[in-house]
């Protein structure tokens, strides 16, 4: 089978690469892939989802349902940043006050996995959260012209009914369980198609505009394309201010009875990454302000 | 999204930052002990710090400062008579360099076994207690709206503003005013309820407190108020709470329904403290 890979990201509107928390991740060696989605309100969860991505795609074999991931290594190594970060020369209060806490990362997470059994090929996948797998045959009606027939696609979470809010299950850096029950599909035969996983945003725009967004979707075809898109979309509001992540997995049948990556472009976050913006020094408040701030001057803070 | 109901759905972010004004009641009779010995305004005080602190810890991903959030706290009366100042405005990175002192708060609890238990935290001090003056909320709200026009004037695409009015008092600014000053305080409130953003009107939220007294949590009609005044004013310059806010407010312990209205009279210091974090959650 002949496989094409595709993977881009972007970030929040007038953010960086350097705030972005949406980790992929491709092994072909192993024909696993992963997506996750830090949430931006909870600690380092950039590197939390990074470690999730890391640790299903490197793990070879049938996906274990009842433990996909070992969590305990993983929050392991998490746990080290933490104390590499809090324990720097001169950190904030408020970074000592996290580590001490026990403040974690959460983040959601979709993984897919691809194998031969007795010379058939299949799929597993499993996801939780708002995180999202999807799966259009290519025999499926994409044109959207039929309207009785639109494409039928396949999803992970299932997409009907599926209401995206800012409580997503998600895994947890330092609980021991997953805050939420992982939803998968196993030992699906694999047949010509596209897959797509996708973060939250894309996938809730995705799923509103069907055969339309797969037509945009099959022309992003490099990271600079992908950003002016979303660039587009989001100057429109047709799609949520948030980060990004997208990874196409294309499949034609070539007869032979091995997985063959013919063509791969998946951007590299850490490439992409934009040098830190050098912060103007603020004036440190030393003491509590005792002059009651004017409605002039609190407007010019406002940095309009 | 472009969708039927799209209010109040814009997500704080740096390109489209929210807005939350404290308004907080300082006038003369916040001395009154509250909780245990704490004062009105010692207990007020804290547990607005605690909910800056949460803003700062929500928008700290790491040891950067997000700016996703604008906030203003007013006090009123705290400086005598009707005074209203503006103890502090800014985006949420600058309170990270304001606190100069931690105050060491000591909660106690039943654990699974029966057994109780304490955890003590440090909170930063963003605002200290004060209890002076009158109870000029109208004036307040005036300040308010002003720093609110202006927001929305420069920034349409951002969430909806909110104000969490935390008070122990009907409005007051002097003896022979009390009707006046009532009328008042309501037509400003609905003045700013008033206001168009993108997003929706900005929000008002009141919280009244008072010890051992019959407590009125989010009313959705009259006949819930009891003949209560201050139930009475709250319900005419308090927001309805938004729907998108229900899953928020059941995190905090809150059950709403349909056209609750955003405030609680009599509130106990446990309640002060939720519905301070949880208006102040987006």
């Amino acid at each position: 089978m002949e496989i094409k890979v595709r993977g881009f990201i972007y970030h929040k509107a007038k953010e960086s690469y350097n705030d972005c928390n949406d980790r992929y991740k491709a092994n072909f060696k192993t024909n696993r892939f992963a997506i996750s989605d830090g949430v931006s309100s909870s600690f380092l969860s950039g590197i939390w989802a990074e470690l999730l991505v890391d640790e299903f795609t490197t793990q070879a074999g049938h996906i274990n349902t009842n433990q996909p991931l070992s969590l305990h290594k993983i929050q392991h190594q998490w746990a080290e940043e933490v104390d590499k970060l809090a324990n720097k020369d001169g950190q904030k209060w408020f970074v000592k006050k996290f580590q001490k806490g026990r403040r974690s990362a959460a983040a959601t997470f979709a993984g897919l996995h691809f194998y031969y059994e007795d010379r058939t090929p299949y799929w597993d996948a499993i996801a939780l959260g708002d995180t999202f797998l999807f799966y259009i045959p290519s025999t499926a009606d994409q044109s959207g012209e039929n309207k009785k027939e639109l494409f039928h696609y396949d999803s992970l979470p299932l997409k009907d009914g599926f209401i995206f809010n800012d409580f997503p299950k998600y895994l947890d850096s330092i609980s021991k369980e997953p805050q939420g029950v992982y939803c998968s599909s196993l030992r699906n035969t694999l047949n010509p198609g596209t897959f797509l996983l996708m973060t939250d945003a894309l996938a809730e725009w995705f799923i509103s505009n069907d055969t339309k967004a797969l037509k945009q979707l099959k022309k992003w075809t490099s990271q600079e394309i992908f950003v002016k898109e979303i660039t587009k979309l989001r100057a429109r509001k047709n799609i949520n201010n948030d980060d990004y992540s997208l990874v196409i997995i294309e499949l034609l049948d070539d007869g032979k009875e091995k997985f063959n990556y013919i063509e791969t472009n998946i951007t590299d976050l850490s490439q992409t990454t934009e040098p830190k913006k050098q912060k103007t020094q603020k004036k440190s408040h030393n003491k509590q302000s005792t002059t009651s701030l004017s409605i002039e001057d609190t407007i010019k803070k406002m940095k309009f | 999204m472009n969708t039927a109901n799209t209010e109040y759905t814009t997500q704080w972010s740096t390109a489209t930052p929210g807005y939350i004004i404290f308004l907080i009641d300082q006038s003369r009779s916040m001395k009154k002990k509250f909780s245990y010995d704490e004062s009105r305004a010692k207990f007020s005080a804290r547990a607005i710090n605690s909910s800056i602190e949460n803003l700062l810890i929500s928008n700290t991903p790491g040891d950067t400062i997000k700016d996703r959030v604008f906030i203003s706290v007013i006090g009123y009366g705290g400086e005598g008579g009707n005074s209203v100042a503006n103890i502090h405005s800014g985006f949420i990175s600058e309170y990270a360099d304001i606190p100069t002192s931690f105050e060491n708060h000591t909660e106690w609890f039943v654990n699974e076994q029966g057994k109780t238990e304490s955890v003590t935290s440090e909170i930063p001090v963003f605002i200290e207690p004060v209890a002076r003056g009158n109870t000029p909320i109208a004036d307040a709200l005036l300040f308010a709206k002003q720093l609110i026009e202006a927001w929305i004037e420069k920034r349409q695409d951002s969430p909806a503003p909110v104000i969490i009015n935390v008070t122990d008092g009907v409005p007051f600014s002097g003896p022979n005013s009390k009707k006046a000053e009532i009328e008042r305080t309501i037509n400003v409130s609905k003045e700013i309820m008033r206001l168009k953003s993108s997003d929706g009107s900005p929000l008002i939220f009141n919280v009244h407190i008072e010890k051992d007294s019959g407590q009125i949590l989010f009313p959705v009609n009259k006949e819930e108020l009891h003949e209560n005044e201050m139930a009475q004013i709250l319900y005419q310059t308090s927001s309805s709470v938004p729907n998108v806010y229900f899953p928020i407010a059941e995190q905090f312990g809150f059950k709403l329904r349909t056209h609750a209205k955003g405030f609680i009279a009599n509130a106990s210091p446990d309640n002060l403290i939720r519905f301070i974090k949880f208006g102040s959650s987006r």
